[in-house]
C-alpha cells in the first residue's frame, strides 16, 4: 500500500539571492499545502488522478504560482489558461487552452477526460462546455494580482513577452522585468493501486499574443502519464518541450530502451533539451513508486511526500 | 528523395464510390504529389515539398482541410495545421482558426517567424494578418456537400468525422529531400458539427505530425483523440531510434496493434532517412500517394 506524490511549481532562475526569507516561507508553506491536499487521498485509498487533481488546485488557488488564481496577463491585459491531466491506468486525457475566467483550470481538463468525448478543447468553445459541465467560474477580480499586473504594465507596449519570471526575454534584450522563473504547476502521483497519473498548469506567458499555447496542455509535450511507465509534468520554455515531446520521450526511453526513471530523464533534460536550447525541469514517478525532480535551470519549485514518510520541498539546484 | 501524401482514412469503399469520383480523388492526390516532387527534382526542400503538396490538397475542395474544410457546429469553418523540420526539428502550427485560405502557409509563417510553436484561434488570425498570409472569404469555403453534412449532422445532433460514418478527412505530406532532409506537413478541417473549441492530432507536433532526420517523418490522419492518447507520430520515431526497428516494423506496431488496441482508426503517411516509405492504414481505406526513390508513383485508396 505504497504512494507516492511530486509537485512543481515552475522552474527558472530561481536562486538563494532573489527570495527573502518571507518569500521562502510562503514558497515553502505553498508546496507543503499542495502536497497535504494530494496524500491526503492518496493516504485514503483515492486514485493518483483525484490526487494529481487535489494537488494542483492548491496551487492554482495560491497566487503566488503563474496558474489559476496566480496566472499572468496576456498582451491584451486579461488572463488565458491551458492545463492537460492524464490518467495512465488507461491511456485517458483532457486537455484545455487559452480559457478565461476559469476557477481551476484543471478540473476543467479532468471533465474534458471523462465526459466530453474529446480530449483537447480550446477558447471560447472550452469555457462553453465549462458551463454546460457546471464547473466553477471565477471574476476578472478574483484573477487580478497586482505584482502580475505590474509585471504586464512594464512590457505591455513592448514586443516584449516574458516567461514568468525569466531574466531575459525572448527576443535576445533585456527584460524591462528581471522575473526568474518559468511559471507553471503540475503534479505527478503513484497511487495505492498502483496506478499512475499527470496534470499541468498554466498561465502561460507574461505579455503572450497570438493565441499562443506552451507545451502544459499538450499530451506527450508537457504531460503524459502510462502505467507501463512514467507520468510526467514539465515547466520550462515551452515550445522546446513542444518540439522535443518531452513527457513522451522520458516514457519512450523507459519502455524501449530499458532506460530507468532516473536516466531517461536525465538525458531528456539535461542532454537533448540543452542542445535544443531548451531550459526548464519536470517531475516524474514511476509504477515502483520511484520518483525524481530532473531541471537544467538553476532551480525549480518542487516537493515529493510518500508513504514511507519520506518528504521533501525544495527550490534551488 | 521521396514524397508520400494522403487525403484522409476512414470507411472508404469502391461499393459507395462512382467511377468519376474515384478518377477526380485520384487527380487531386497527382496534383499535389507532382507539386511537392517538382519541387524535390528541382533541389528544394523537403519543407518546401511538403508544404506545396499540403497547399495543392487543401485547395483542393473533395479533402477536409483549406477549401473543402467541414462545417463546425456554429457552421464556420475551423481549422488546424502543422509542419515540422525534421533538420532542426523547429515546428509550427495553428489550431482553431477561421478564413485563412491556406492554414499551412500559416503553421509554416509561425515556425519561420513567432518564436512560437503553436499558435490558436483569433490570436493566430491577428498573426496571419501581420504576416500577410492570404485570407479567404465564407463563399470560397463554402460547399454544398460539406453543408448538408453539416445539416444531417445538426438534426442528429452528433459530431462527425468527416463524410459517411467513419471517414477521418484530412491531408498530409511527408517528405526526403535530395540533401537527405526530411520533413512532414499536416492539415484538416476536423470533425463536421465540432463544438468547444476541439482540436484533434493534426495541429500536435509528436500526435499527428513529426519529423527527424534521425529518424522519420510523420503525418497522420485518423480519430484525432486516439492519436493525440497514443503521442502516434513520435511513437514511431521513438520505436526506430531507442528500439531499432525499421520505418515499417515501427508503423505496423503503432497503427496495426497499439492503436487498435486502444480503439484509434485511421493511418499514416511516412519517410525514413533511408528514403523508405511506409502508408499504413487500420480503416477500409485512405487516399494516398507517393513516388519512392526510384522515382515509382503509386496512387491509391483502397486497401488492396
Amino acid at each position: 500500500m505504497s504512494f507516492t506524490l511530486v509537485i512543481h511549481g515552475g522552474a527558472g532562475n530561481i536562486t538563494p539571492s532573489m527570495m527573502s526569507q518571507q518569500q521562502e516561507e510562503e514558497y515553502h508553506n505553498g508546496l507543503t499545502a499542495a502536497l497535504d491536499a494530494g496524500t491526503t487521498i492518496l493516504k485514503g485509498g483515492g486514485s493518483a488522478v483525484d490526487a494529481v487533481v487535489a494537488a494542483i488546485t492548491v496551487l492554482e488557488d495560491n497566487p503566488i504560482f503563474n496558474a489559476g488564481r496566480g496566472s499572468v496577463f496576456t498582451k491584451k491585459g486579461i488572463n488565458e489558461m491551458d492545463a492537460a491531466i492524464m490518467d495512465g491506468s488507461n491511456l485517458a486525457a483532457g486537455a484545455i487552452a487559452g480559457v478565461r475566467n476559469i476557477k481551476n483550470p484543471i478540473t476543467l481538463a479532468r471533465e474534458v477526460m471523462l465526459h466530453s468525448g474529446h480530449v483537447f478543447l480550446s477558447g471560447s468553445g472550452a469555457s462553453e462546455f465549462a458551463l454546460k459541465q457546471g464547473i466553477e467560474m471565477a471574476t476578472d477580480e478574483y484573477l487580478f494580482n497586482k505584482m502580475r499586473y505590474e509585471q504586464w504594465l512594464e512590457i505591455r507596449d513592448s514586443d516584449f513577452y516574458q516567461l514568468d519570471h525569466k531574466e531575459d526575454n525572448l527576443k535576445g534584450a533585456p527584460a524591462p522585468n528581471p522575473d526568474h522563473k518559468f511559471g507553471t504547476v503540475g503534479a505527478v502521483a503513484c497511487d495505492v493501486h498502483g496506478n499512475l497519473a499527470g496534470g499541468t498548469s498554466t498561465g502561460g506567458m507574461t505579455n503572450k499574443r497570438f493565441g499562443r499555447i506552451g507545451d502544459s496542455p499538450v499530451v506527450g509535450a508537457g504531460t503524459y502519464a502510462n502505467n507501463a511507465t512514467c507520468a510526467i509534468s514539465c515547466t520550462g520554455h515551452g515550445e522546446y518541450f513542444l518540439r522535443a515531446v518531452v513527457a513522451h520521450d522520458v516514457s519512450c526511453l523507459m519502455e524501449y530502451k530499458g532506460l530507468s526513471l532516473q536516466e531517461a530523464c536525465n538525458v531528456v533534460i539535461k542532454d537533448k533539451l540543452v542542445k535544443l536550447g531548451g531550459e526548464g525541469g519536470l517531475i516524474a514517478v514511476d509504477a515502483h513508486g520511484n520518483h525524481d525532480f530532473c531541471f537544467n535551470s538553476a532551480g525549480m519549485y518542487r516537493g515529493m511526500r510518500n508513504s514511507d514518510g519520506k518528504e521533501l520541498v525544495a527550490f534551488y539546484g | 528523395m521521396v514524397i508520400a501524401i494522403h487525403g484522409g482514412a476512414g470507411t472508404i469503399l469502391r461499393s459507395s464510390m462512382t467511377d468519376e469520383l474515384q478518377a477526380q480523388y485520384e487527380q487531386g492526390l497527382n496534383d499535389a504529389l507532382e507539386a511537392g516532387y517538382t519541387i524535390l527534382k528541382s533541389g528544394g526542400s523537403s519543407l518546401d515539398a511538403v508544404e506545396q503538396a499540403v497547399a495543392r490538397l487543401e485547395d483542393f475542395p473533395l479533402f477536409n482541410a483549406g477549401k473543402g474544410s467541414v462545417f463546425n457546429n456554429a457552421g464556420k469553418h475551423e481549422m488546424d495545421a502543422s509542419i515540422m523540420n525534421g533538420k532542426d526539428l523547429s515546428a509550427g502550427a495553428v489550431s482553431g482558426v477561421n478564413g485563412i485560405r491556406n492554414p499551412i502557409f500559416l503553421a509554416r509563417a509561425v515556425m519561420d517567424h513567432s518564436e512560437h510553436v503553436l499558435l490558436s484561434g483569433k490570436g493566430a488570425e491577428a498573426f496571419a494578418a501581420q504576416q500577410n498570409i492570404a485570407t479567404a472569404s465564407e463563399d470560397y469555403f463554402y460547399n454544398e456537400f460539406r453543408y448538408q453534412q453539416w445539416q444531417e449532422a445538426l438534426k442528429e445532433d452528433r459530431v462527425q468525422m468527416d463524410h459517411s460514418d467513419k471517414k477521418f478527412g484530412t491531408v498530409g505530406a511527408v517528405a526526403m529531400d535530395k540533401t537527405g532532409n526530411l520533413a512532414a506537413a499536416t492539415s484538416t478541417g476536423g470533425m463536421t458539427n465540432k463544438k468547444f473549441g476541439r482540436v484533434g492530432d493534426s495541429p500536435l507536433i509528436g500526435a499527428g505530425t513529426y519529423a527527424n532526420n534521425h529518424t522519420c517523418a510523420v503525418s497522420c490522419t485518423g480519430h484525432g483523440e486516439l492519436f493525440i492518447r497514443a503521442v502516434v507520430a513520435y511513437d514511431i520515431s521513438c520505436l526506430m531510434e531507442y528500439k531499432g526497428l525499421s520505418l515499417s516494423e515501427a508503423c505496423a506496431i503503432v497503427v496495426h496493434d497499439k492503436l487498435k488496441k486502444i480503439g484509434g482508426e485511421g493511418g499514416l503517411v511516412a519517410v525514413d532517412s533511408k528514403g523508405h516509405i511506409e502508408m499504413p492504414f487500420n480503416s477500409e481505406g485512405m487516399y494516398r500517394a507517393s513516388i519512392d526513390a526510384d522515382g515509382k508513383k503509386t496512387i491509391k485508396i483502397y486497401k488492396d
